[in-house]
């Protein structure tokens, strides 16, 4: 099938627009825009999800990710009131006669060691606005929570949130009410960020420091969000203070990091860079013993923004992340004048250049170039042999968005986006002496547009529905040349199909609705539900369950379809005691369809057409989450507690029968406090269970059964030639229950605020598993002619205590 | 990819621990292995080994062989659809004393394997039958078998490089099993397992051209070795990938995978393979 990609989807999606802006419009009359821009006053950091409210008419709108926001009113003198959660809110009294554009400035709450903080009005959006399954994070919250090596980390703080579970404490993935590690869409600055993880996942490729905003949607996914099944991990980086010159960064015991931002020019342009540096490697060199010494591993992470304020109407922002890993192993102990080495390093680099351009006050539009890359190389030499190995994904997008304030009741927004995928899924060279031996894997060529239209309309003053739908389509394109099997026998033969540059080979596609709703039933409670169907095309080849940094992405083909979800869930949503504490219920049912999984025993290596290896079924997940949060007084923080289920069926596995797949837990409890103690003391705990991961044990052996003499059964390499047995149900035992509690203690020391330039310095000193309780991360088999036999766990983390000094000028 | 595994695991090594980790594990009973072969080459490597596997945690090292156990062999031919089999099949003994589970056919029915035909082996086991039908593929001959020698800077000396050069036939769909026995007057091995396993491979990569092994380390002047090309049938290169598979279990980098097997109710393999075979002594320059 060829697929022109204007015809049919641009097509539809004007259709629709078109009548959803046309039974709007007429709602529009007679009346006047209030529009612009919530900053901070301090850094001129544009703020997100800002409310501005009509104090008279009870009416108002949140900002969007670019810190704009639109009101359309009739004509009069008004309260403004502007909030934003921990900034002193602004009130203040506007005559709108006509149209205007207006800038707050929000100041920053200094919140004094000796003072007890009382906010006017607190916040109730969790009540109020018509997300749900949505939590966002500011990166000054995640300052105090226990960390690992001193290392802020983002994806180990949404873990603690109710329906996010940790992949284990060696790995930077979570699994998302049911879905796993490749269902999460992350993005930095709108670029898609493939392997989230340094240090093979025991930190997140964030750097806190850099960054503005965090959000979190678990479900009701809006349909400007698409191309995976579980959640959106939404990361904005600041764009840096746009009216003085400032910098931050820390040190810590096996990483630094120093953040810069100031103005280009004043109140116009501003940058934004942040870089650190794990030297571990560099610090341990003297102390290690010969046969180690020379072994290195480190990763690097840069991020740099820059933007300028052409006009009123106009603003462009160029921003990027750079990292690497890199690991490098000699074998000092060989007697070769070319002792054998490894050497390995994978990483991902993004660009996103964007255009924030105001058609009118009523229409925001933004228009982003995306660029983003993740690759891994592996290679090295022993004795004859050089060898080479590396893969890739690379992606060049487009995407453009509207925001239209059609009036104080309806908000439209719609767009379209284009990828062009490219994906290596493995190159290798061998050489032998002279001989050289080259596997190229073919690269696989995809185009993945998507066109989607939304609208939030407030019915009353206590219905709110947010209706939008998302079409999506998924070209697998040529070059390529496919091998063909026999219709009968199944087995490959000597032709091959051949296909042509842009030449489609398959073509997937799909309408994706989604809703969702809210309904006020009282001052301080709601009512909200949703109801999302979403669809992914590129599937990740991992049977770790975790991710690696071997991780391959896939296209879908010929022979791996796209991955369904479909996903109802519905929330009680209530604030106790003037919003100090918010409580919400959620419920949810995510039937999944196409899940992939592979073969026993498949080898993703090197494996050319990898795809036939690949087994295709359905799952099911749902799950109850209750949370609790404190979010103001000497204690604050949150209990999340999740009971869930979740299920596979992906025949031949488990003999056909449904599975308990590596994301499924039973019951997953996440505790977070902070207790302000003393004027410049704050404590902060950190309580973790989870129900054992499922997983395969070994129950017999054969060891030298098969394929060895049987004089030489007992003597032959027997600790080598052991063939495990497995029991016919698959994943059918749970690890031991995860159960962690890490503390940390906050001091700010006394003086330093007087110096005017060099300002918040703070010690932060972290234990992390204090109770060093070994949580097994993977249980494995050992053998020892003389002790035997033995089931033996790989315990990650033992207790690290850590130190870290952040300061701030 | 199994060393790079293992260079992640010695980094997982610097910051975690290991622990004896002492759950209960499901019942498990001992089950019937099979190890049975039938070749075109040698009449005395047409043999079944029957053993008993292990519950996992069985402080015993020991291989038990079974005895009692009825062997049987068919011979079978494709007529159209179906498979037709002699109706007698030759009865497979046991051995000696000395190698309990070892069964072969009497000197009176000793046999080559053939071309295109089909073989079954039945084997009775205390009420239970385990049956497996393998098919013999076409003989791949070995061109040239040699070892070259190669200049080594570090050693400052020459030292030999095993190659073996062999023309992939046409069609897609051939496996191949290679393995050496070394320093032996004979030309083959008593059995079959005291052969070293080298590679197993399929020629989804080179189908149609020349292939050439080439080991990577360096020989031994002075060494006898026997060189064995075999070609076999799917289900038997699934096994030994398997074979290799699971002898590598454990840890997150694995799906766990039992054993295939081509026996329903016993666990192992019966392999008909076509030999051909070289023999050559390394010699200095």
């Amino acid at each position: 099938m060829t697929f022109n990609p204007i015809s049919f989807p641009i097509a539809k999606v004007g259709i629709v627009s078109f009548f959803l802006f046309s039974s709007f419009v007429a709602l529009g009359q007679k009346k006047v825009a209030l529009s612009g821009y919530v900053k901070d006053a301090a850094t001129g950091e544009d703020l997100i999800g800002a409310n501005v409210y009509i104090d008279e008419l009870k009416t108002g709108v949140a900002t969007n990710v670019y810190g704009f926001y639109s009101l359309s009113i009739p004509p009069g003198t008004y309260t403004v009131v502007v909030s934003y959660l921990g900034y002193q809110e602004i009130r203040e009294s506007l005559q709108l006669d006509m149209g205007i554009t207006r800038v707050f400035d929000l100041q920053a709450i200094e919140i004094k060691a000796d003072e007890v903080v009382i906010t006017a009005e607190r916040e109730d959006k969790n009540v109020k606005s018509n997300e749900m399954s949505k939590v966002e994070i500011q990166p000054e919250q995640l300052k105090e929570i226990p960390v690992l090596f001193g290392e802020t980390d983002i994806i180990k703080t949404i873990q603690l949130l109710p329906g996010i579970q940790s992949t284990g404490d060696g790995s930077s993935g979570f699994y998302v009410r049911g879905g796993g590690p490749d269902q999460n869409l992350i993005l930095l600055d709108e670029a898609v960020v493939y392997n989230a993880s340094h240090l093979f996942g025991f930190f997140s490729v964030f750097n806190a420091d850099a960054v503005k905003n965090i959000s979190v949607l678990k479900g009701g996914m809006p349909s400007e969000y698409g191309g995976r099944l579980s959640s959106v991990l939404n990361i904005t980086l600041n764009d840096g203070n746009a009216k003085e010159f400032h910098g931050k960064g820390g040190l810590g015991i096996i990483s630094s990091r120093l953040y810069l931002e100031g103005p280009l020019i004043k109140e116009k342009s501003s940058f934004m860079l942040a870089a650190r540096r794990t030297y571990a490697d560099v610090l341990v060199q003297p102390f290690l013993n010969d046969q180690v010494k020379g072994n290195r591993y480190y990763f690097y992470d840069a991020n740099a923004k820059v933007n300028i304020t052409l006009n009123p109407r106009n603003r462009l922002y160029l921003s990027g992340y750079f990292g690497r890993d890199v690991f490098s192993f000699k074998d000092n102990t060989s007697q070769s004048l070319s002792p054998p080495t490894f050497t390995s390093d994978w990483g991902n680099s993004t660009m996103t250049l964007r255009w924030n351009h105001l058609f009118s006050d009523k229409v925001f539009s933004n228009t982003s170039l995306i660029y983003n890359d993740y690759n891994f190389s592996f290679g090295g030499s022993f004795n004859q042999l050089n060898f080479k190995f590396q893969s890739s994904i690379r992606d060049y997008g487009f995407k453009t968005d509207l925001d239209y304030f059609a009036s104080n009741k309806v908000k439209l927004k719609f767009g379209g986006q284009a990828t062009h995928h490219t994906f290596n899924p493995g190159a290798a060279s061998f050489a032998i002496s002279e001989q050289e031996l080259e596997l190229t894997n073919q690269n696989r060529l995809a185009v993945e547009l998507a066109a989607y239209a939304s609208m939030n309309y407030d019915v009353n003053d206590l219905l709110s529905v947010n209706l939008g739908f998302r079409y999506s389509s998924f070209d697998a394109i040529g070059p390529y040349k496919q091998g063909v099997n026999d219709l009968i026998t199944g087995l490959p033969t000597l032709d091959t199909l051949k296909f042509g540059a842009w030449e489609s080979m398959q073509w997937y596609h799909a309408l994706e609705p989604r809703f969702s709703f809210r309904w006020i039933l009282a001052e301080n409670s709601s009512i909200k539900g949703s109801f999302t169907k979403n669809v992914q095309y590129l599937h990740l080849a991992s049977i770790s369950g975790g991710t690696l940094p071997t991780d391959l992405w896939l296209p879908s083909s010929r022979f791996i379809r796209p991955q369904v979800s479909y996903q109802a869930a519905l929330g009680y949503f209530q604030n106790l005691s003037d919003n100090r504490y918010e409580t919400s219920v959620e419920v949810y049912y995510k039937p999944l369809l196409h899940q992939i999984d592979f073969m026993p025993g498949a080898n993703i290596f090197l494996a050319d057409e990898i795809d036939r290896n690949v087994l295709s079924g359905s799952g099911l997940a749902y799950g109850a989450e209750f949370f609790l949060k404190k979010n103001e007084g000497k204690l604050t923080g949150w209990i999340g507690y999740t009971l869930s289920r979740t299920t596979r069926t992906i025949p031949p596995l488990n003999n056909g029968n449904f599975y308990f797949p590596r994301y499924d837990r039973r019951h997953d409890v996440s505790v977070l406090a902070t207790y302000r103690l003393a004027a410049r003391w704050k404590v902060s705990a950190v309580f973790v269970y989870a129900t054992g991961i499922a997983y395969t044990p070994s129950v017999g052996r054969m060891f030298g059964n098969i394929g060895l003499e049987p004089a030489n059964m007992q003597e032959l390499m027997p600790l080598f030639d052991i063939i495990t047995i497995y029991p016919d149900e698959y994943n059918g035992q749970r690890l031991r229950p995860y159960q962690r509690v890490d503390f940390s203690l906050i001091y700010k020391p006394k003086g330093k605020e007087t110096r005017k330039r060099w300002g918040g310095g703070e010690w932060n000193l972290s234990v992390f598993n204090a109770t060093n309780r070994k949580n097994p991360y993977f249980v494995y088999d050992e053998t020892d002619l003389e002790a035997g036999i033995n089931q033996r766990k790989m315990v990650y983390f033992p207790i690290i205590p850590s130190i870290t000094y952040n300061f701030k000028f | 990819m199994k060393n790079l595994l293992l260079a992640f695991l010695m980094l997982f090594y610097m910051v975690s621990c290991m622990d004896v980790y002492d759950e209960p594990l499901p019942a498990y009973e001992p089950e019937l292995v099979i190890e049975a072969y039938v070749n075109q080459v040698n009449v005395l490597g047409n043999y079944a080994l029957l053993t008993k596997s292990l519950a996992y945690y069985d402080e015993s090292f020991e291989v038990e062989g079974v005895t009692g156990a009825n062997v049987r062999l068919f011979e079978g031919q494709k007529l159209g659809n179906t498979l037709e089999w002699q109706e007698e099949g030759i009865q497979f003994e046991p051995l000696s004393d000395e190698v309990p589970g070892l069964y072969a056919p009497p000197l009176t029915g000793l046999f080559l394997a053939k071309e295109g035909y089909y073989y079954k082996l039945v084997v009775e086991y205390q009420g239970v039958t385990a049956t497996s039908i393998a098919h013999m593929p076409a003989v791949v001959p070995i061109d040239t078998f040699y070892a070259e020698n190669i200049f080594n800077n570090n050693t400052d000396s020459v030292e030999p490089y095993l190659r073996m050069r062999f023309a992939d036939p046409p069609a897609f769909g051939n496996y191949y099993l290679i393995s050496e026995y070394r320093n032996d007057p004979g030309e083959f091995p008593l059995l079959w397992g005291s052969a070293e396993r080298l590679l197993v491979n399929d020629d989804a990569l080179f189908n149609g051209n020349d292939f050439t092994f080439s080991s990577i380390f360096p020989d031994k002047y002075g060494d006898t070795i026997n060189f064995y090309l075999m070609s076999i049938d799917r289900p038997a290169y699934d096994f030994w990938l398997s074979y290799d598979a699971s002898r590598n279990n454990g840890g997150p980098f694995s799906q766990p995978v039992n054993l295939s097997s081509n026996f329903d109710n016993a666990r192992g393999i019966f392999q008909a393979m076509a030999v051909s075979h070289k023999r050559i002594i390394v010699t200095k320059p």
